[in-house]
């Protein structure tokens, strides 16, 4: 094994990787407080072992980058064994972008042929065969439309719908396309034009696959000359929002769009009164932050701010909420890969928000409402699912909120 | 012939523990099947704690177990103990590891007992105010689960986010409340601890408790820790900035009278550190900053004013004193501006703080320097001296000498190294003092003769444990010659952004790049 090489050039390699370069001495600054360990969600439902703590993966990471240790099965398994939910970082005292670091050393381990995991693979492939991560035929794509969404040739904001809410939970795309029509916002959709986003590649250390996905949205962005892009999903939303900016630059493209939450469109409609839920809905109910949308993207404020503008939703938080939000345990391709882990992850947060009494748990990602929805069965409890979009669509008078209710608990 | 039959003694040696050593693992195995592992990637991540030393010094020290044990009960812990005492394998009990004293470190391999999976709350008695809780639970989970019955802990060390109740203990010292409640050892009324032999034993009898506390695991492994606690309350903070220590241990005497339940003293050049490494402002530019925390029932303004006024300090905003408790437990956040943190640590009488910290400055006048201090019953400080710098460069090694520079300063001062552990096992005798020391050692030899429980650490008997002391003397007499080498050489701090910088993408509208 060989040191880190200083930097690396785009084209062809491992842009992750340069991450470790970039961030050598934030490795070093580690403190070895072990903060991260006590609220990683991996770690917890793991058998325990120190190694299983972020500490103990930086730890390695710092001998592995000084060329002191190898990429073994156990290391490279520990690595993907991460949900990328950034508890760590938010906790983390010396505030080292730890999420960073673990998808660079993944991308690592994929260069050395350790990694990734075989469900990972899999993705890799279907996106690259179909343009999406569930290997659906990209026609599929606008299938969930209804009559009402009517998208415009040309508009401002594109509506991103993302692999999980076009083709697992397309009730969540098609509210939210309802909702903008009432409040008379044009928008475009290009549903079977659209790749993946590339998260769940970047994610896990697939740059080089992720690349050609997103350099093909850039280009698809660029063409229909949008301004904002909006998207039902927090892994798409922290994606575009977070990522793209970065490797338009090193693909040499412009990137000059606005990336927005649906809930963030959500909030700036109710703000200007382009959007009025009247309707009572009289629940009481608790919420949970996305890791990807909250830590990730620090969305606290908008949704509580949805759902305090529906007459009669009463929100009782759980005890980690916001910023100290715990994980679901799907991203970071840990559902993929490693379901009974993440499915563990998932039940432990569904008990917490069923221990605050609420009626219902309510959240705004695609990916964390099937968790959910998977934990909820599993747990053989009466606890719904609901996303905010729903609650919001129901106060508004959605003729389709019921149907949407549905198949989201589906 | 001498050298070749000492070489063969040796590869005996080697190779019978060779095979005691699978033989225990094989055993351990099957005894707690499920809790152990040998995995050699599993146990790499136990050759160290905290502390970041010179390579050199690990390369003599650092030691991976060969074995690792997650007990869930003191059943388990008895079976582990047990089990290496039959092999004659050494134990090393750990906790979080989150010091940097060397406490943690299998020095001499073997069995690394680690209670992260003992982290029960076993139970609360509102009434008598006391909770009985397993080494492994973190002290801000155990305050969580208190406040459900309207207590609260006594004390919390700056590590309470992540360190263990079973690791302060064995640490001992003092931390947040020590002003009103004193150390670790007044917080805790009784133990169970397995021995070297595998029993179980409770031990409630002030004098015993006092031995194990402290012990860093040589005599064996708690099991389970009764604490003391108070009732849950409201806090009030209050924020002094004091010109100078001169006048210290009096104002600390008359907060202690007033009924504080904390104090924290933080330097000027602590808060700058902190400031920088935050993308914030400093709350003052000279001197210092003593924050008071005191329970809402016993706040007196008024009173505070006038002690303010007695001293000549200034009562800052409301919000500064906030802040500064908001960020107790992140005194390592300085870190960014290292990235190495060079650090010394002592206890100290309050009233001689204003002679150390004068004279650390003078003698490191070349380097940023940071104090922090956290303030005990009876006029005692625990006292931290901060000192960021690079460990990336070849003289990096001389430098981190400076970090002895207070604890040499300190001695004449009546002050004495906070902890022992293994690196300033030399230093056993003064940190617990002479009399408490000898009874130390009298348990360790008689319970332990083969010095199996945590080899290496405050004190012990063999050869083994004579090349640690030897090591530690080297170490305290090495860089107290080396004291001049140490202080000429300025510290080269490597500044990072400010951590702000790394905030996610939490810049939730617009990123706008070309």
């Amino acid at each position: 094994m060989t040191a880190l090489p200083e930097s690396k050039t785009l084209e062809g390699v491992s842009c992750l990787e340069d991450v470790l370069a970039e961030h050598r001495a934030d490795i070093d600054i580690c403190a070895r407080c072990g903060f991260c360990k006590n609220v990683c969600p991996t770690y917890k439902f793991s058998d325990g072992f120190e190694a299983y703590s972020p500490r103990a993966r930086l730890n390695f990471l710092r001998d592995a980058v000084d060329g002191k240790a190898e990429f073994t099965a156990g290391w490279v398994d520990r690595l993907f064994r991460c949900t990328t939910c950034e508890r760590c970082v938010e906790v983390c005292q010396t505030m080292i972008p730890l999420v960073e670091l673990w998808e660079a050393a993944r991308a690592r381990a994929v260069r050395e042929g350790a990694g990734p995991m075989p469900a990972h693979r899999r993705i890799a492939a279907a996106v690259k065969k179909t343009g999406n991560a569930f290997a659906e035929p990209l026609a599929k794509a606008r299938d969930w439309m209804l009559p009402e969404h009517r998208p415009a040739e040309r508009a401002d904001l594109l509506i991103f719908g993302g692999c999980t809410a076009s083709y697992r939970n397309p009730p969540m795309l098609r509210t939210g396309l309802s909702i903008l029509q009432r409040a008379d916002v044009p928008y475009m959709y290009l549903g079977g034009r659209e790749l993946c986003c590339g998260s769940p590649l970047l994610r896990t250390g697939q740059d080089e696959a992720a690349a050609e996905a997103i350099r093909a949205n850039i280009d698809m962005f660029s063409e229909a000359g949008v301004k904002r892009i909006a998207a039902p999903c927090a892994g798409c939303s922290k994606t575009l929002k977070s990522d793209y900016p970065k490797w338009a630059k090193r693909l040499g493209k412009p990137w000059k769009v606005e990336v927005l939450h649906f809930v963030e469109l959500y909030d700036e409609l109710l703000a200007k009164g382009s959007i009025r839920p009247a309707r009572p809905i009289s629940k009481v109910v608790t919420y949970h932050d996305p890791c990807h949308a909250g830590r990730a993207q620090g969305l606290f404020r908008e949704p509580r701010a949805v759902m305090a503008a529906i007459p009669g939703l009463k929100l009782v938080e759980m005890p980690h909420h916001g910023p100290d939000s715990r994980c679901c345990g799907a991203g970071g391709g840990v559902k993929a890969n490693y379901p009974q882990l993440a499915a563990a992850i998932a039940r432990d947060r569904v008990q917490e928000a069923m221990d605050t009494g609420a009626e219902a748990l309510v959240t705004m990602c695609p990916f964390c409402q099937a968790s959910f929805n998977q934990a909820v069965k599993e747990l053989k409890a009466d606890f719904p699912v609901l996303g905010v979009d729903q609650l919001l669509m129901e106060s508004m008078g959605g003729a389709d909120a019921a149907s949407a209710g549905e198949a989201s608990r589906a | 012939m001498r050298a070749a039959e000492a070489r063969e003694a040796g590869f005996r040696r080697e190779t019978k523990g060779m095979h005691i050593m699978s033989d225990y693992r094989a055993v351990l195995s099957c005894r707690l099947a499920g809790k152990v592992s040998a995995d050699d990637d599993i146990c790499r991540a136990y050759d160290h704690d905290l502390g970041e030393m010179p390579g050199v010094l690990l390369g003599l020290f650092r030691r991976r177990p060969s074995c690792v044990v997650l007990p869930k009960s003191a059943e388990d812990v008895r079976e582990a103990l047990r089990t290496a005492s039959e092999h004659d394998i050494p134990v090393t009990p750990r906790g979080q590891a989150s010091s940097g004293y060397g406490g943690a470190m299998p020095v001499r391999g073997g069995l690394v007992v680690d209670f992260a999976r003992m982290n029960r709350v076993l139970a609360v008695d509102a009434e008598h105010g006391f909770a009985d809780v397993e080494p492994g639970v973190v002290w801000t989970d155990l305050a969580e689960r208190l406040a459900e019955d309207g207590l609260d802990l006594r004390l919390c060390p700056t590590s309470g986010p992540s360190s263990t109740v079973g690791g302060w203990f064995a640490m001992g010292g003092s931390g947040i409340g020590s002003l009103m409640f004193g150390g670790i050892d007044q917080a805790v009324s009784e133990i169970d601890a397995v021995g070297p032999d595998g029993e179980l034993r409770t031990i409630s009898s002030r004098e015993e408790l006092a031995l194990w506390c402290g012990s860093a695991g040589i005599l064996g492994c708690v099991t389970r820790l009764r604490l003391v606690c108070r009732p849950l309350e409201p806090l009030r903070h209050a924020a002094l900035h004091l010109h100078s220590a001169k006048d210290l241990a009096r104002l600390l005497e008359e907060a202690e009278g007033m009924a504080a339940y904390s104090g924290t003293l933080l330097s000027a050049g602590y808060l700058a550190l902190q400031a920088e490494a935050a993308g914030g402002k400093a709350p003052v530019d000279a001197g210092f900053l003593l924050n008071l925390t005191f329970f809402e029932r016993k706040y007196d303004r008024a009173a505070l004013e006038a002690l303010a006024l007695r001293h000549g300090a200034r009562l800052l905003p409301d919000e500064t004193a906030g802040h500064e408790w908001a960020e107790r437990f992140h005194p390592m956040r300085i870190k960014r501006g290292g990235p190495a943190l060079l650090c010394g640590e002592i206890s100290l009488p309050a009233k001689n703080f204003d002679r150390l910290q004068a004279l650390a400055t003078r003698l490191l006048g070349r380097d940023r320097i940071g104090f922090e201090a956290f303030c005990g019953r009876g006029g005692e400080m625990a006292v931290l001296v901060y000192i960021p710098d690079s460990n990336r460069d070849a003289l990096s090694l001389f430098r981190m000498g400076k970090a002895m520079v207070p604890l040499h300063l300190a001695r004449p001062l009546g002050g004495r190294v906070y902890s022992a552990g293994l690196w300033f096992n030399c230093q056993s005798a003064r940190v617990f003092g002479r009399e408490h020391y000898r009874r130390l050692l009298k348990k360790k030899r008689l319970d332990d003769p083969r010095n199996l429980m945590n080899p290496g650490k405050i004190c012990g008997a063999g050869r083994h444990f004579a090349f640690c002391r030897a090591l530690s003397l080297g170490i305290w007499f090495g860089t107290l010659c080396a004291l001049p080498l140490s202080m000429l050489l300025k510290a080269r701090p490597v500044r990072l952004a400010p951590a702000g910088a790394h905030a996610p993408a939490a810049a939730n509208v617009s990123i706008k790049e070309d």
